[in-house]
């Protein structure tokens, strides 16, 4: 069975908050665990951050849409706007810190992990613009067992 | 926001009893401790236990937080969820935080 869910917020960080739950949940009906819930929703409220902060802006004219859709076994996520262009480049292999706690605490990175959080929690990424409109797309799927 | 501190002696202990610590709440979170470390306590505590998401935001004012209280000073979270401890693992700031179960005044 395929469930469709259609969402939209105004353009501020107070408001990312309402999509996450929702995502959350989904995930949690398509059959994820706690923590691949989880994953999921720390992708889409790294994405939907992105856009408020850099597409839109906190409190700006705009709105987020979020479509779901959750299947046995995976979600796939649509999230659109009409904000400013990403830099597609963003999503091409971006990594997550090396944390060496050797090194001192002043090369701890404090921001700067979205994209490559959004990477690493989701199985397929992929952002396009088309006619003015940002869309991206996220999937996963629960790993199917060896036999 | 709502952020419960305690201060007994050079011992900073904070309750962050939102379920949310992200970009909106954030910015608000790292500056009431940073008024708090290093200049009034050395050593804070945090109980994280109604935290169900933490994003990067978060870590990054928790990593504010580790800066600020330096190397001599103590930085421990409590309490951290399950799921939000994905999070960590995911960043790897695992291997540079102080976690406890819970919260010990």
């Amino acid at each position: 069975m395929t469930k469709f869910t259609h969402l939209e917020i105004q353009s501020r960080l107070e408001n990312v908050a309402q999509l996450g739950d929702a995502v959350r949940k989904a995930a949690l009906a398509c059959g994820f665990d706690d923590r691949a819930a989880f994953q999921v929703e720390l992708a889409l409220v790294e994405a939907v951050t992105n856009v408020v902060r850099h597409a839109i802006g906190d409190g700006g004219e705009g709105t987020v849409a979020l479509e779901i859709r959750e299947e046995e076994g995976e979600i796939r996520l649509a999230l659109s706007d009409q904000g400013k262009a990403m830099d597609a480049g963003l999503f091409d292999a971006p990594s997550l810190p090396e944390i060496d706690p050797e090194r001192g605490v002043e090369a701890y990175p404090e921001g700067g992990m979205g994209i490559a959080l959004i990477c690493a929690a989701m199985d397929d990424v992929e952002y396009e613009r088309v006619d003015g409109t940002n869309t991206l797309r996220l999937v996963k799927s629960i790993p199917r067992p060896v036999s | 926001m709502k952020l419960d501190i305690e201060l007994n002696g050079d011992n900073a202990f904070a309750i962050f009893d939102e379920p949310r610590l992200d970009a909106a709440s954030s910015v608000a979170f790292r500056s009431e401790l940073l008024a708090i470390v290093p200049n009034q306590a050395s050593a804070l505590a945090i109980d994280l236990s109604a935290v169900t998401m933490i994003d990067s935001s978060g870590i990054g004012a928790l990593v504010s937080l580790l800066k600020a209280v330096g190397r001599t000073g103590e930085l421990t979270l409590c309490g951290v969820q399950d799921p939000v401890m994905a999070m960590f693992e995911m960043t790897r700031m695992d291997k540079i935080f102080s976690f406890k179960p819970s919260l010990d005044r």
